[in-house]
Protein backbone atom coordinates (compact mmCIF):
# COMPACT_ATOMS: atom_id res chain seq x y z
CA UNK A 1 0.00 0.00 0.00
CA UNK A 2 1.58 3.57 -0.89
CA UNK A 3 1.29 6.48 1.09
CA UNK A 4 -1.90 7.70 -0.89
CA UNK A 5 -4.11 5.28 0.31
CA UNK A 6 -2.83 5.73 3.79
CA UNK A 7 -3.61 9.23 3.32
CA UNK A 8 -7.27 8.51 2.35
CA UNK A 9 -8.18 5.85 4.71
CA UNK A 10 -6.67 8.27 7.53
CA UNK A 11 -9.17 10.98 6.35
CA UNK A 12 -12.03 8.33 5.69
CA UNK A 13 -11.64 7.40 9.65
CA UNK A 14 -11.16 11.41 10.66
CA UNK A 15 -14.52 12.05 8.72
CA UNK A 16 -16.29 8.71 10.14
CA UNK A 17 -15.24 9.98 13.60
CA UNK A 18 -16.13 13.33 13.27
CA UNK A 19 -19.67 12.37 12.08
CA UNK A 20 -19.83 10.26 14.81
CA UNK A 21 -18.91 12.74 17.73
CA UNK A 22 -21.46 15.09 16.16
CA UNK A 23 -24.06 12.59 16.38
CA UNK A 24 -23.45 11.93 20.13
CA UNK A 25 -23.19 14.94 20.67
CA UNK A 26 -26.64 15.94 19.26
CA UNK A 27 -25.33 17.96 16.18
CA UNK A 28 -27.01 15.83 13.35
CA UNK A 29 -29.86 14.38 14.29
CA UNK A 30 -31.64 11.51 12.36
CA UNK A 31 -35.06 11.50 11.72
CA UNK A 32 -37.08 8.66 9.97
CA UNK A 33 -39.19 10.11 7.65
CA UNK A 34 -41.71 7.46 8.49
CA UNK A 35 -42.50 9.79 11.62
CA UNK A 36 -43.26 12.79 9.90
CA UNK A 37 -45.81 11.09 7.30
CA UNK A 38 -47.46 10.40 10.44
CA UNK A 39 -47.80 13.97 11.97
CA UNK A 40 -48.66 15.02 8.52
CA UNK A 41 -51.66 12.76 8.03
CA UNK A 42 -53.06 13.84 11.40
CA UNK A 43 -51.97 17.69 10.76
CA UNK A 44 -54.57 17.14 7.51
CA UNK A 45 -57.47 15.61 8.37
CA UNK A 46 -60.75 17.32 7.18
CA UNK A 47 -61.62 20.69 8.23
CA UNK A 48 -65.56 21.44 8.25
CA UNK A 49 -67.65 24.91 9.46
CA UNK A 50 -68.64 24.59 12.72
CA UNK A 51 -71.47 26.14 14.87
CA UNK A 52 -70.82 26.37 18.56
CA UNK A 53 -72.11 28.39 21.70
CA UNK A 54 -69.74 30.32 24.12
CA UNK A 55 -71.05 30.85 27.52
CA UNK A 56 -69.77 33.06 29.81
CA UNK A 57 -71.13 34.76 33.09
CA UNK A 58 -71.25 38.93 33.27
CA UNK A 59 -73.24 41.28 35.17
CA UNK A 60 -74.69 38.59 37.40
CA UNK A 61 -75.71 36.48 35.19
CA UNK A 62 -75.02 33.91 32.16
CA UNK A 63 -74.77 35.33 28.67
CA UNK A 64 -74.68 33.12 25.71
CA UNK A 65 -73.16 33.62 22.44
CA UNK A 66 -73.37 31.61 18.93
CA UNK A 67 -70.20 31.69 16.77
CA UNK A 68 -69.01 29.61 13.67
CA UNK A 69 -65.49 28.76 12.86
CA UNK A 70 -63.47 26.15 10.75
CA UNK A 71 -62.07 23.63 12.66
CA UNK A 72 -61.17 20.18 12.14
CA UNK A 73 -63.37 17.57 14.08
CA UNK A 74 -60.17 16.75 16.59
CA UNK A 75 -61.34 17.84 20.72
CA UNK A 76 -58.08 19.40 21.42
CA UNK A 77 -58.95 21.75 18.19
CA UNK A 78 -62.17 22.57 19.15
CA UNK A 79 -61.45 23.86 23.05
CA UNK A 80 -58.21 26.08 21.45
CA UNK A 81 -61.12 27.49 19.23
CA UNK A 82 -63.73 27.65 21.60
CA UNK A 83 -61.67 28.83 24.67
CA UNK A 84 -60.10 31.73 22.54
CA UNK A 85 -63.23 33.11 21.37
CA UNK A 86 -64.60 32.61 24.76
CA UNK A 87 -61.78 35.24 25.65
CA UNK A 88 -61.98 37.47 23.26
CA UNK A 89 -65.62 38.05 24.15
CA UNK A 90 -64.68 38.07 27.74
CA UNK A 91 -61.77 40.92 27.01
CA UNK A 92 -63.95 42.90 24.59
CA UNK A 93 -67.29 42.82 27.52
CA UNK A 94 -64.26 43.97 29.77
CA UNK A 95 -64.59 40.59 32.12
CA UNK A 96 -60.82 40.85 31.93
CA UNK A 97 -58.76 43.39 32.02
CA UNK A 98 -55.96 42.13 29.18
CA UNK A 99 -56.26 39.61 26.88
CA UNK A 100 -54.74 35.73 26.97
CA UNK A 101 -54.89 33.43 24.55
CA UNK A 102 -54.73 29.94 24.29
CA UNK A 103 -50.96 28.68 23.19
CA UNK A 104 -51.51 24.77 23.08
CA UNK A 105 -54.04 22.44 23.82
CA UNK A 106 -53.23 19.10 24.52
CA UNK A 107 -55.26 15.50 25.52
CA UNK A 108 -53.70 12.51 27.63
CA UNK A 109 -53.83 9.21 26.15
CA UNK A 110 -57.25 8.31 27.48
CA UNK A 111 -58.73 11.25 26.26
CA UNK A 112 -59.93 12.12 29.72
CA UNK A 113 -57.82 15.23 30.38
CA UNK A 114 -57.47 17.98 28.33
CA UNK A 115 -54.07 20.30 29.51
CA UNK A 116 -54.61 24.15 27.83
CA UNK A 117 -51.79 26.41 28.46
CA UNK A 118 -52.22 29.79 28.31
CA UNK A 119 -49.67 32.66 26.84
CA UNK A 120 -50.23 34.77 30.27
CA UNK A 121 -52.52 34.76 33.50
CA UNK A 122 -56.32 34.78 32.11
CA UNK A 123 -57.11 35.83 36.37
CA UNK A 124 -57.13 39.44 37.24
CA UNK A 125 -54.82 39.66 40.25
CA UNK A 126 -57.23 42.48 41.48
CA UNK A 127 -60.26 40.84 40.88
CA UNK A 128 -62.52 38.97 43.62
CA UNK A 129 -62.30 34.67 44.18
CA UNK A 130 -65.78 34.73 42.60
CA UNK A 131 -64.79 36.91 39.71
CA UNK A 132 -61.82 34.77 38.83
CA UNK A 133 -63.94 31.57 39.42
CA UNK A 134 -66.28 32.35 37.05
CA UNK A 135 -64.10 33.11 34.54
CA UNK A 136 -62.79 29.61 34.93
CA UNK A 137 -66.25 28.26 35.19
CA UNK A 138 -67.12 29.94 31.84
CA UNK A 139 -64.03 27.98 30.05
CA UNK A 140 -65.55 24.75 31.71
CA UNK A 141 -69.24 25.72 30.71
CA UNK A 142 -68.18 26.33 26.89
CA UNK A 143 -66.52 23.27 26.80
CA UNK A 144 -69.16 21.32 28.71
CA UNK A 145 -71.99 22.22 26.47
CA UNK A 146 -70.45 21.80 23.60
CA UNK A 147 -70.56 18.24 23.83
CA UNK A 148 -66.52 17.79 23.97
CA UNK A 149 -65.76 14.33 25.59
CA UNK A 150 -63.40 15.44 28.28
CA UNK A 151 -63.86 14.74 31.88
CA UNK A 152 -61.20 17.18 33.14
CA UNK A 153 -59.36 20.56 32.65
CA UNK A 154 -55.48 21.38 33.71
CA UNK A 155 -54.41 25.02 33.29
CA UNK A 156 -51.11 26.10 32.67
CA UNK A 157 -49.28 29.04 31.74
CA UNK A 158 -46.54 28.72 29.31
CA UNK A 159 -46.39 25.05 30.15
CA UNK A 160 -46.27 25.71 33.48
CA UNK A 161 -48.67 25.36 36.47
CA UNK A 162 -51.27 28.43 36.84
CA UNK A 163 -50.48 30.59 39.96
CA UNK A 164 -52.85 32.64 41.84
CA UNK A 165 -52.94 33.07 45.10
CA UNK A 166 -56.70 32.48 45.93
CA UNK A 167 -57.65 29.59 43.47
CA UNK A 168 -55.65 26.56 43.55
CA UNK A 169 -54.38 24.75 40.15
CA UNK A 170 -52.22 22.27 41.19
CA UNK A 171 -54.75 19.47 40.01
CA UNK A 172 -56.73 19.04 37.03
CA UNK A 173 -60.38 20.78 37.50
CA UNK A 174 -63.73 18.65 37.06
CA UNK A 175 -65.62 19.60 33.96
CA UNK A 176 -68.88 19.92 36.09
CA UNK A 177 -66.99 22.89 38.09
CA UNK A 178 -67.40 23.85 41.74
CA UNK A 179 -70.45 25.88 41.54
CA UNK A 180 -73.13 23.36 42.28
CA UNK A 181 -71.29 21.69 45.21
CA UNK A 182 -72.86 20.85 48.19
CA UNK B 1 -47.91 30.59 115.48
CA UNK B 2 -44.94 31.19 117.47
CA UNK B 3 -41.24 31.90 116.03
CA UNK B 4 -38.38 29.51 118.51
CA UNK B 5 -35.26 29.11 118.16
CA UNK B 6 -33.74 25.22 118.32
CA UNK B 7 -30.40 25.26 118.04
CA UNK B 8 -28.66 26.79 115.54
CA UNK B 9 -32.64 26.84 112.92
CA UNK B 10 -35.90 28.79 113.65
CA UNK B 11 -38.73 26.56 113.15
CA UNK B 12 -42.50 28.00 113.30
CA UNK B 13 -44.87 26.19 115.99
CA UNK B 14 -48.22 26.11 114.25
CA UNK B 15 -50.67 25.26 116.66
CA UNK B 16 -53.85 23.43 115.79
CA UNK B 17 -56.53 25.91 115.29
CA UNK B 18 -53.91 27.68 112.61
CA UNK B 19 -53.60 24.27 110.88
CA UNK B 20 -57.53 23.65 110.82
CA UNK B 21 -57.70 26.94 108.88
CA UNK B 22 -55.29 26.65 106.46
CA UNK B 23 -56.86 22.50 105.85
CA UNK B 24 -60.01 24.37 105.62
CA UNK B 25 -58.86 27.23 103.16
CA UNK B 26 -57.10 24.19 101.00
CA UNK B 27 -60.76 22.46 100.61
CA UNK B 28 -62.41 25.87 99.80
CA UNK B 29 -60.01 26.78 97.10
CA UNK B 30 -60.39 23.09 95.72
CA UNK B 31 -64.29 23.47 95.49
CA UNK B 32 -64.03 26.66 93.88
CA UNK B 33 -62.01 25.95 91.63
CA UNK B 34 -63.98 22.60 90.56
CA UNK B 35 -67.64 24.61 91.07
CA UNK B 36 -66.05 27.33 88.73
CA UNK B 37 -64.69 25.21 86.34
CA UNK B 38 -67.85 23.39 85.81
CA UNK B 39 -70.12 26.48 85.49
CA UNK B 40 -67.57 28.11 82.93
CA UNK B 41 -68.05 24.67 81.17
CA UNK B 42 -71.62 24.89 81.16
CA UNK B 43 -72.05 28.54 80.31
CA UNK B 44 -73.36 29.10 76.55
CA UNK B 45 -70.13 31.55 75.79
CA UNK B 46 -67.33 30.63 73.33
CA UNK B 47 -64.77 29.11 74.60
CA UNK B 48 -61.55 27.73 73.09
CA UNK B 49 -58.96 29.16 70.35
CA UNK B 50 -59.43 30.03 67.51
CA UNK B 51 -56.67 31.59 64.71
CA UNK B 52 -57.92 34.77 62.06
CA UNK B 53 -55.27 34.40 59.39
CA UNK B 54 -55.03 37.61 57.49
CA UNK B 55 -54.16 37.45 53.92
CA UNK B 56 -50.46 38.03 52.68
CA UNK B 57 -47.30 39.34 53.61
CA UNK B 58 -44.25 41.02 53.40
CA UNK B 59 -43.81 39.06 49.73
CA UNK B 60 -47.55 39.55 49.21
CA UNK B 61 -49.14 42.47 49.10
CA UNK B 62 -52.52 41.33 47.99
CA UNK B 63 -54.93 43.38 46.27
CA UNK B 64 -55.48 47.11 46.00
CA UNK B 65 -58.62 48.68 48.42
CA UNK B 66 -58.22 52.39 47.90
CA UNK B 67 -54.69 53.41 48.73
CA UNK B 68 -54.01 50.45 51.11
CA UNK B 69 -53.14 46.69 49.57
CA UNK B 70 -55.09 43.59 51.63
CA UNK B 71 -52.32 42.30 53.19
CA UNK B 72 -52.48 45.88 55.84
CA UNK B 73 -55.99 46.32 55.90
CA UNK B 74 -56.72 42.40 56.83
CA UNK B 75 -54.35 42.55 59.64
CA UNK B 76 -56.09 45.61 61.07
CA UNK B 77 -59.45 43.96 60.61
CA UNK B 78 -58.43 40.89 62.54
CA UNK B 79 -56.91 42.86 65.41
CA UNK B 80 -60.11 44.59 65.59
CA UNK B 81 -61.74 41.59 65.51
CA UNK B 82 -59.27 39.93 68.20
CA UNK B 83 -60.00 42.57 70.42
CA UNK B 84 -63.66 42.55 69.87
CA UNK B 85 -64.33 38.81 70.71
CA UNK B 86 -62.11 38.31 73.58
CA UNK B 87 -63.69 41.53 75.23
CA UNK B 88 -66.65 39.87 74.59
CA UNK B 89 -65.74 36.06 75.34
CA UNK B 90 -63.08 36.21 78.20
CA UNK B 91 -62.79 32.17 77.71
CA UNK B 92 -61.48 32.52 74.06
CA UNK B 93 -58.50 33.28 72.54
CA UNK B 94 -57.83 34.01 69.31
CA UNK B 95 -55.02 34.36 67.82
CA UNK B 96 -53.22 35.87 64.70
CA UNK B 97 -50.49 34.28 63.24
CA UNK B 98 -48.54 36.61 61.55
CA UNK B 99 -46.91 40.14 62.65
CA UNK B 100 -46.36 43.21 60.29
CA UNK B 101 -43.22 42.30 58.39
CA UNK B 102 -43.30 38.75 58.44
CA UNK B 103 -42.08 36.21 55.37
CA UNK B 104 -44.55 33.39 55.16
CA UNK B 105 -43.18 30.16 53.55
CA UNK B 106 -45.78 27.94 51.49
CA UNK B 107 -48.29 26.11 54.04
CA UNK B 108 -46.52 27.51 56.79
CA UNK B 109 -49.88 28.81 58.01
CA UNK B 110 -51.32 25.06 57.59
CA UNK B 111 -48.66 23.66 59.49
CA UNK B 112 -48.88 26.23 62.42
CA UNK B 113 -52.75 25.83 62.61
CA UNK B 114 -52.02 21.57 62.56
CA UNK B 115 -50.13 21.67 65.52
CA UNK B 116 -52.39 24.11 67.66
CA UNK B 117 -55.00 22.10 66.60
CA UNK B 118 -57.41 25.20 67.17
CA UNK B 119 -61.29 24.96 67.95
CA UNK B 120 -61.43 26.72 64.23
CA UNK B 121 -59.43 28.68 61.80
CA UNK B 122 -60.64 31.97 59.69
CA UNK B 123 -59.17 32.70 56.54
CA UNK B 124 -59.79 36.68 56.05
CA UNK B 125 -59.14 37.97 52.67
CA UNK B 126 -60.54 41.50 51.14
CA UNK B 127 -60.90 43.03 47.70
CA UNK B 128 -62.06 46.25 45.87
CA UNK B 129 -65.64 46.52 45.33
CA UNK B 130 -66.58 48.10 42.07
CA UNK B 131 -70.22 48.10 41.44
CA UNK B 132 -72.62 47.19 43.92
CA UNK B 133 -72.33 47.79 47.69
CA UNK B 134 -69.99 45.70 50.35
CA UNK B 135 -70.09 42.38 50.77
CA UNK B 136 -69.45 38.72 52.23
CA UNK B 137 -68.45 35.57 50.79
CA UNK B 138 -67.74 32.69 52.96
CA UNK B 139 -65.48 30.13 51.14
CA UNK B 140 -64.82 26.27 52.26
CA UNK B 141 -62.04 24.11 50.70
CA UNK B 142 -63.21 21.67 48.44
CA UNK B 143 -61.50 19.12 45.58
CA UNK B 144 -63.06 17.42 42.67
CA UNK B 145 -61.05 14.03 43.72
CA UNK B 146 -61.96 14.20 47.41
CA UNK B 147 -64.13 10.96 49.00
CA UNK B 148 -67.33 12.81 50.24
CA UNK B 149 -66.58 11.15 53.71
CA UNK B 150 -63.65 9.80 55.97
CA UNK B 151 -64.25 8.11 58.86
CA UNK B 152 -60.19 6.97 60.76
CA UNK B 153 -60.76 3.99 63.02
CA UNK B 154 -58.33 4.18 66.01
CA UNK B 155 -56.94 1.34 65.38
CA UNK B 156 -55.75 2.05 61.42
CA UNK B 157 -53.66 4.04 60.13
CA UNK B 158 -54.59 6.48 57.27
CA UNK B 159 -52.53 8.30 54.34
CA UNK B 160 -53.84 11.43 52.97
CA UNK B 161 -52.26 13.99 50.71
CA UNK B 162 -51.88 17.64 51.43
CA UNK B 163 -54.50 18.83 49.68
CA UNK B 164 -57.35 16.22 51.17
CA UNK B 165 -56.41 16.45 54.87
CA UNK B 166 -59.28 18.75 54.96
CA UNK B 167 -61.92 15.86 54.83
CA UNK B 168 -61.11 15.03 58.80
CA UNK B 169 -62.82 17.54 59.59
CA UNK B 170 -65.30 18.39 56.55
CA UNK B 171 -68.35 17.75 57.79
CA UNK B 172 -67.45 20.43 60.70
CA UNK B 173 -65.82 22.87 58.98
CA UNK B 174 -69.30 22.83 56.34
CA UNK B 175 -71.50 23.30 59.75
CA UNK B 176 -69.66 26.11 61.23
CA UNK B 177 -69.02 28.06 57.72
CA UNK B 178 -72.80 27.28 57.11
CA UNK B 179 -73.81 28.67 60.05
CA UNK B 180 -71.61 31.65 60.44
CA UNK B 181 -73.23 32.60 57.11
CA UNK B 182 -76.67 32.18 57.99
CA UNK B 183 -76.12 34.34 61.05
CA UNK B 184 -74.31 37.46 58.79
CA UNK B 185 -77.25 36.88 56.27
CA UNK B 186 -80.15 36.78 58.61
CA UNK B 187 -78.59 40.01 60.25
CA UNK B 188 -81.35 42.88 60.19
CA UNK B 189 -78.76 45.19 59.87
CA UNK B 190 -76.71 44.18 57.41
CA UNK B 191 -79.41 42.28 54.92
CA UNK B 192 -77.09 42.65 51.70
CA UNK B 193 -74.19 42.06 53.29
CA UNK B 194 -73.60 37.87 52.86
CA UNK B 195 -73.00 37.25 48.77
CA UNK B 196 -72.77 33.69 48.83
CA UNK B 197 -70.71 30.60 49.96
CA UNK B 198 -68.99 28.28 48.09
CA UNK B 199 -67.03 25.46 48.00
CA UNK B 200 -63.84 25.39 45.89
CA UNK B 201 -59.83 24.90 45.96
CA UNK B 202 -58.94 27.97 48.11
CA UNK B 203 -55.59 27.77 47.81
CA UNK B 204 -55.17 29.27 51.43
CA UNK B 205 -57.03 26.77 53.01
CA UNK B 206 -54.84 23.63 51.71
CA UNK B 207 -53.51 21.96 54.29
CA UNK B 208 -55.35 22.73 57.24
CA UNK B 209 -57.15 19.93 59.30
CA UNK B 210 -58.87 21.38 61.78
CA UNK B 211 -62.09 22.85 61.36
CA UNK B 212 -61.92 26.02 59.09
CA UNK B 213 -63.36 28.28 56.04
CA UNK B 214 -62.34 32.07 54.96
CA UNK B 215 -64.30 34.90 54.72
CA UNK B 216 -63.97 37.13 51.43
CA UNK B 217 -65.25 40.67 52.19
CA UNK B 218 -65.75 42.79 48.84
CA UNK B 219 -65.20 47.09 50.24
CA UNK B 220 -66.18 49.74 48.50
CA UNK B 221 -63.39 51.25 50.90
CA UNK B 222 -61.47 50.81 54.01
CA UNK B 223 -63.57 52.50 56.37
CA UNK B 224 -66.50 50.51 55.22
CA UNK B 225 -65.19 47.57 57.19
CA UNK B 226 -66.58 49.13 60.65
CA UNK B 227 -70.33 48.43 59.11
CA UNK B 228 -69.47 44.38 58.52
CA UNK B 229 -67.50 44.61 62.32
CA UNK B 230 -70.38 43.51 64.60
CA UNK B 231 -72.36 41.00 61.86
CA UNK B 232 -68.67 39.13 61.53
CA UNK B 233 -68.31 38.51 65.36
CA UNK B 234 -71.65 37.87 65.71
CA UNK B 235 -71.31 34.80 63.50
CA UNK B 236 -67.81 33.80 64.98
CA UNK B 237 -69.64 33.85 68.37
CA UNK B 238 -72.88 31.18 66.63
CA UNK B 239 -70.28 28.97 65.08
CA UNK B 240 -68.14 29.07 68.24
CA UNK B 241 -71.55 28.07 70.41
CA UNK B 242 -72.39 25.60 68.29
CA UNK B 243 -69.18 23.93 68.33
CA UNK B 244 -68.92 23.78 71.99
CA UNK B 245 -72.16 22.74 72.20
CA UNK B 246 -71.30 19.69 69.78
CA UNK B 247 -68.45 19.28 72.16
CA UNK B 248 -70.78 18.73 75.05
CA UNK B 249 -72.99 16.37 73.49
CA UNK B 250 -69.86 14.06 73.10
Amino acid sequence: MNNGNYIIIGGACLLVGTLFFFYQQGYIIFQRPITTSTLQEENSSISTRVKAVIYYWHQHKWHDEVIQFTSSAHPAEKIRHLTNQLLITLEQEQVMSKQANLETVALTHDKKQAILSFNRNPLDKQKSTFEKLMIIESILKTIRENNIPVQEILFLVHHQPLIDHELDFSNPWSLQGFLNKK
Amino acid sequence: MRKKKYTNYYYYHISSNAMSCIIILFFLLITGNTICASWFSNSSQPQGIIILSPAGDTHYSGRHIGDSFERGITLWCVEQLKTMLETRNPFLKVIIPRIPGEIREPLQHAQFANRLAPDLYISFHCYQEKESLSGLWVYLFCTESSPSTFTQNASSLAFLSYDQTYVINKQTSHELAELFYHTVQHDQAHTALAKGFLQLPFKPLIGITCPAFAIELGLKNKNEWQICQSCIVSGIETALAHLHRQKKDE
